[in-house]
């Protein structure tokens, strides 16, 4: 079917998987339907008057998670509340595949509490399918990229083409090709080319843009092999089981229950043995012998790193994990490698518990190109090419939780570009999607991106549990009445009214006996209810949620759970504050690199790295890994005359 | 200050331009080519190794010679400043130097030099860290050989180095919170919890170290100052006569109202002192006055060296505190009653401050003797006879001169002894770091919330920039992946 240059065919819901497509032209297409690709189409279709397109290889399921079973962490897990809290649907997924749930850091302080979920990976995957499935304005299209063609030069409209033949075109690209940019697979010295294991690698995306002479890096990750639950002996092993305590992620499931049967991990370690066999076969381990040249992260080495890198260490944890309910298939979280398979089976088979495991899957490691993301803007568009923009893996992050924060940044603002609203710069000093975007962009990264809690300045005040009032402004500035915008308001509203009983309700010795009641320590003068929940001898949440009832008021637990976090943290927070105020307006003064690029009272160094990073702001310059102290006084005095 | 920025090459004679000497040395910085100095020599610039020296003419606009010099050429980063630079020794006549400076200026390319351009070129170009910079400083403008010796310490990085361990103590500890915080499945929470403290103490053992070298306020150790106090008539002036008239390192005499301060500098074993002779301590007849005793009350929390001049003939008309001075004098020895009036004065004498009794008018000294009316204090023999004047061949100078000079000189270098730290600026962080560490050494055993121990840690954080420079989570991060075994 003609359709005509220029303008946009209304589309019915299309939703035929694989089939016969009626639609050829969209809004923006999607490329890649990992955790990065799958977040940046659903944000993006809640524009509904948009029309988005899925385009993800036909033999990889939705969102899969090739790596670890596991969704959240410490900072990870505040992060899936942030993509919640924006409509995102990494939350809703986890909750309702979870198959264990664990709250890290619970005897540490509000601030560094996060959750993670264990995850069914096959439910995970149907369950995005699903909700994919009931958007009206997106298509999902089962084919694979192989060529972008930039239809009259200027970046207006790309045309995608397809194997299968198809073609499509598109005001923007978002890319979410993940590890599959000219992938390599290794395992000992069986090289294969692919993104993942069995799977083939994707071109498109390096030729077009490296003829372009955008910068391109080669990262490298890893994963164990995959083991027999069956094979197991989990007596020899500590158990670890699931936490009753720990709240789902999405909003409104907080009192829903686990959709799923709970599963324990176990614990176990490796031993002198399994240390002695990787150390012996050094010269076939691909890491060691100079076959594999990408950069990988150190936070997560493979067992051959810490064999080498720790040569008096011998016992390192394992964390055996179930990969679903209906699999056999079980990861032993830390033994990422790449040696050769009858070396993996043999030092798995050394570890206690694991003296019978048949491997079902062999570890691996992939080295892959990503993009330089010092040639991103805030928004993830590529600042050489209009209109395409990038996410997840492809820009050198490592995480599906890092992945789907960036498919969010990326599929809203590609929707406000087309619409010609604001774009949405999250900050770095309210939410982790800020620290991950200005890390990213401020610096080309030399190893794969997580998140830390460490990276994030205001740590006091990005915490799970005000991921909602953290995330409203951004949701208001979207202009979109969705149940998240209702939420919001309603969260706002009872945490207004809490906060001033805070300060309005004042105890004084008639009230001894409430005191007694809830044990709420002495009473000795007139004290304000906001002080009282700061002395935090016991669970000050419970504190608050007892007084509340017994004013009658009946408000979402959620509410009363962050109030008293906010009560706790009051006076850290208020001081925080005004010191991130000083910095934020120093941050925003905007500099011009092109000079700075070209000053000589700026070393020759830093010249390099700025006109690398072509930083635009003040903020952007202080990110620069390497920038001397010199060279930002320098700037500083100059910005401040 | 702007102009510094401008970034336009800069030229400046670096030894002093008005002398003759046999040579000087004219320094030439942040030139974009060798091209543009082509014309200025007989000798080709083309083929130049840098660090080797040249012999050529220099030559005027018009192609004559101005003299012959050598020249080396220094390529960038690899300089003082870390810009391209050429050093030119040419002959020590005020006449040529002046000539040189004028042709390579008049060219247009060059620009005259800010005074300490070339350092904060240096600076800027990360050739010298800041307290390098400071160092410089202390090295050409401080009085003293000590300092100077300071200055080197500093501009060579001794205090920098110092700070360095500071600082990766500080990283040390923030990298054990962090573990505690991201890594706990990795890195067992005892052991972070103890790595938290061993690295506290670490930290607080080099912040105590460089706390011990912070001098109590001693005023500007840069030109430390001995001052007169005392009653009018007790003397000051007819000491601080006695004490300048001997001196020849008399540079400059600034006269205030009759009622403010006289100053005067002398070179004493090597240290360059400001002497300074106070208006009469009493209570104030008129508006004058009181605004120059005011000053000398200022100016008594800013001296290094204090000394006390009573006549004990007179009847003391303030009660003063001995311990505030460093040297109490009684005076008009000579006069008939002074041993009378003496003993009653030493009576009252509670201080451990040393005390002599002088002539000022034949400049004689004796040690006052505490044990004669069995005071509690025994009489200061701590004096061990004179020191060695500083200028030769004049006449001698008064026992009561020495003394003064002794005893100031002899404080200033115990003072100077352990490589004080004396910049105000980081007297002022190390101080604040002292403060802040023993709240964190509170909350450190208190505190079980990680977040309220790491936003104090922030804090301490906060001011160690001002020492040492940014730290980046980066930095954090590195420290631990480099030191622990991370990775599920």
């Amino acid at each position: 079917m003609i359709v005509p240059r220029g303008t946009f065919q209304v589309q019915q819901s299309c939703n035929i998987l694989g089939k016969f497509m009626t639609v050829e032209q969209f809004d923006i297409v999607v490329v890649g339907g990992g955790h990065a690709g799958v977040e940046a189409a659903w944000c993006a279709s809640r524009f509904d008057q948009l029309q988005i397109a899925l385009i993800s290889m036909p033999e990889i399921s939705l969102a899969s998670a090739p790596c670890n079973p596991a969704i959240g962490g410490v900072g990870k897990g505040q992060l899936v509340r942030e993509i919640d809290c924006m409509g995102g649907l990494m939350g809703i997924l986890t909750d309702e595949s979870a198959i264990q749930f664990r709250r890290l850091n619970e005897t540490k302080g509000p601030a560094v509490q996060s959750t993670r979920a264990q995850i069914d990976k096959d439910l995970y995957s149907s369950k995005a399918l699903e909700y994919l499935k009931l958007v009206s304005n997106l298509s999902l299209i089962l084919d694979t990229l192989i060529e972008i063609e930039d239809e009259g030069g200027g970046g207006a409209f790309y045309r995608l083409h397809c194997e299968s033949g198809r073609s499509y075109r598109t005001k923007i690209i978002i890319f979410a090709s993940g590890t599959f940019l000219n992938g390599i697979t290794h395992v000992g010295d069986d090289q294969r080319s692919g993104g993942r294991y069995d799977d083939r690698p994707s071109g498109g995306l390096v030729q077009i843009l490296q003829n372009d002479g955008l910068k391109v890096k080669r990262f490298k990750t890893g994963t164990p092999a995959r083991l027999d639950i069956k094979s197991l002996d989990f007596s020899k092993m500590l158990e670890q089981p699931s936490d009753v305590s720990a709240n789902n992620f999405h909003y409104l499931y907080r009192n829903k229950g686990r959709f799923q049967p709970q599963v324990s991990c176990y614990l176990t370690r490796t031993n002198e043995t399994t240390m002695g066999i990787i150390r012996k076969n050094r010269e076939r381990s691909p890491l060691f012998n100079g076959q594999i040249h990408g950069v990988g992260p150190r936070y997560c080495p493979s067992i051959e790193d810490k064999a080498f890198r720790y040569p008096d260490r011998n016992a390192h944890h394992v964390f055996v994990e179930p990969e679903g309910l209906f699999t056999n298939s079980v990861y032993p979280n830390g033994l990422s490698t790449s040696l050769p398979r009858d070396v993996q089976l043999d030092f798995y088979r050394s570890i206690q518990g694991f003296e019978n495991a048949e491997i079902l899957r062999y570890g691996y490691a992939v080295e892959y190109d990503v993009v330089d993301t010092s040639e991103l803007y805030q928004t993830l568009e590529l600042k050489r090419f209009q209109n395409i923009f990038t996410a997840g893996q492809v820009n050198g992050t490592s995480g599906y939780e890092e992945a789907a924060g960036q498919g969010l940044v990326a599929g809203l603002n590609a929707a406000l570009k087309i619409l010609g609203k604001e774009p949405l710069i999250f900050s770095r000093f309210d939410s982790y999607l800020g620290v991950m975007i200005e890390d990213l962009v401020a610096n080309s990264q030399d190893e794969p991106y997580r998140l830390f809690t460490a990276r994030a300045e205001n740590r006091l005040f990005v915490r799970e549990d005000n991921a909602s009032v953290r995330m409203a402004p951004y949701r208001n500035q979207m202009g979109l009445c969705e149940e998240i915008d209702l939420y919001l308001r309603k969260f706002l509203h009872e945490k207004k009214l809490i906060m001033s009983l805070g300060t309005d309700i004042v105890f004084n010795h008639k009230d001894q006996s409430l005191f007694e009641k809830f044990d709420l320590g002495p009473l000795q003068s007139d004290i304000k209810l906001a002080d009282v929940i700061k002395r935090g001898h016991q669970d000050n949440v419970k504190m608050l949620s007892n007084i509340l009832y017994e004013l009658n008021l009946n408000l979402m637990d959620e509410v009363v759970e962050h109030c008293a976090v906010e009560m706790k943290y009051g006076g850290y927070i208020a001081r925080s504050e005004l010191e991130n105020e000083r910095i934020k307006k120093l941050s925003a003064v905007r500099i011009s690199w092109e000079e700075l690029s070209d000053n000589r009272n700026i070393s020759f160094e830093c010249r390099l790295r700025i006109k690398d990073v072509r930083p635009l702001t003040f903020g952007q310059l202080r990110q620069i890994q390497g920038i001397r102290p010199a060279t930002l006084a320098y700037v500083a005095g100059r910005v401040h005359s | 200050m702007k102009s510094l920025f401008d970034g336009r090459p800069i030229v400046a004679c670096s030894t002093p331009p008005d002398v003759r000497s046999a040579l000087s040395i004219i320094r030439v910085s942040g030139f974009a080519n060798l091209e543009q100095l082509g014309v200025f020599f007989s000798r080709s610039l083309d083929d130049l190794v840098p660090r080797q020296m040249y012999l050529s003419l220099f030559l005027d606009s018009k192609g004559n010679p101005v003299d012959q010099v050598t020249f080396i050429y220094l390529k960038a980063p690899f300089s003082f400043t870390g810009e391209n630079t050429l050093e030119i020794n040419c002959h020590g006549n005020p006449v040529i130097i002046d000539k040189i400076l004028c042709e390579l200026i008049h060219s247009g390319i060059f620009r005259l030099a800010k005074e300490g351009e070339f350092s904060y070129r240096a600076m800027m170009n990360g050739k010298l860290s800041l307290s390098q910079i400071e160092g410089l400083d202390i090295l050409l403008n401080s009085s003293s050989q000590i300092l100077s010796s300071i200055g080197l310490k500093y501009l060579y990085g001794e205090l920098h180095t110092q700070y360095t361990h500071l600082y990766d103590a500080f990283l040390r500890m923030k990298a054990a919170l962090e573990l505690k915080i991201d890594f706990s499945e990795d890195v067992g929470d005892q052991e972070s919890q103890d790595l938290i403290i061993t690295s506290y103490e670490e930290f607080s053992h080099i912040l105590s170290d460089l706390y011990s070298r912070c001098i109590d306020s001693v005023g500007n150790m840069m030109t430390p100052t001995i001052a007169l106090f005392g009653e009018p008539n007790a003397g000051k002036s007819s000491l601080f006569n006695l004490l300048v008239r001997h001196n020849r390192a008399i540079v400059s005499q600034i006269e205030g109202t009759t009622r403010d301060y006289i100053t005067e500098n002398i070179i004493v074993d090597g240290i360059q002192f400001k002497i300074i002779d106070t208006a009469g301590l009493r209570t104030a007849v008129n508006d004058v006055e009181a605004e120059g005793i005011r000053r000398s009350y200022d100016l008594f929390e800013k001296t290094f060296f204090k000394v006390l001049l009573i006549n004990p003939l007179r009847p003391m008309a303030l009660s003063l505190d001995y311990d505030k001075y460093n040297l109490v004098l009684l005076t008009h020895s000579d006069l008939d009653g002074f041993d009378e009036s003496c003993k009653s004065f030493i009576f009252n004498y509670q201080s451990s401050t040393p005390i002599w009794k002088s002539s000022l008018k034949t400049g004689s000294i004796g040690p006052v003797d505490l044990k004669m009316e069995s005071g509690p204090i025994e009489p200061v023999t701590n004096f061990t006879g004179p020191i060695e004047p500083n200028v030769k061949g004049g006449p001698i100078e008064p026992d009561v001169c020495l003394l003064v000079k002794g005893l100031s000189a002899k404080s200033y270098h115990s003072l100077m002894k352990n490589d004080p730290i004396v910049l105000g600026r980081h007297q002022i962080a190390i101080r604040l770091l002292i403060d802040k560490q023993k709240i964190f050494r509170g909350i450190l055993h208190t505190e079980r919330d990680v977040a309220i121990i790491s936003d104090h840690l922030t804090e301490i954080e906060n001011i160690i920039v001002e020492l040492i420079g940014i730290i980046t989570p980066d930095q954090v991060l590195s420290s631990i992946f480099n030191n622990f075994c991370i990775g599920k």
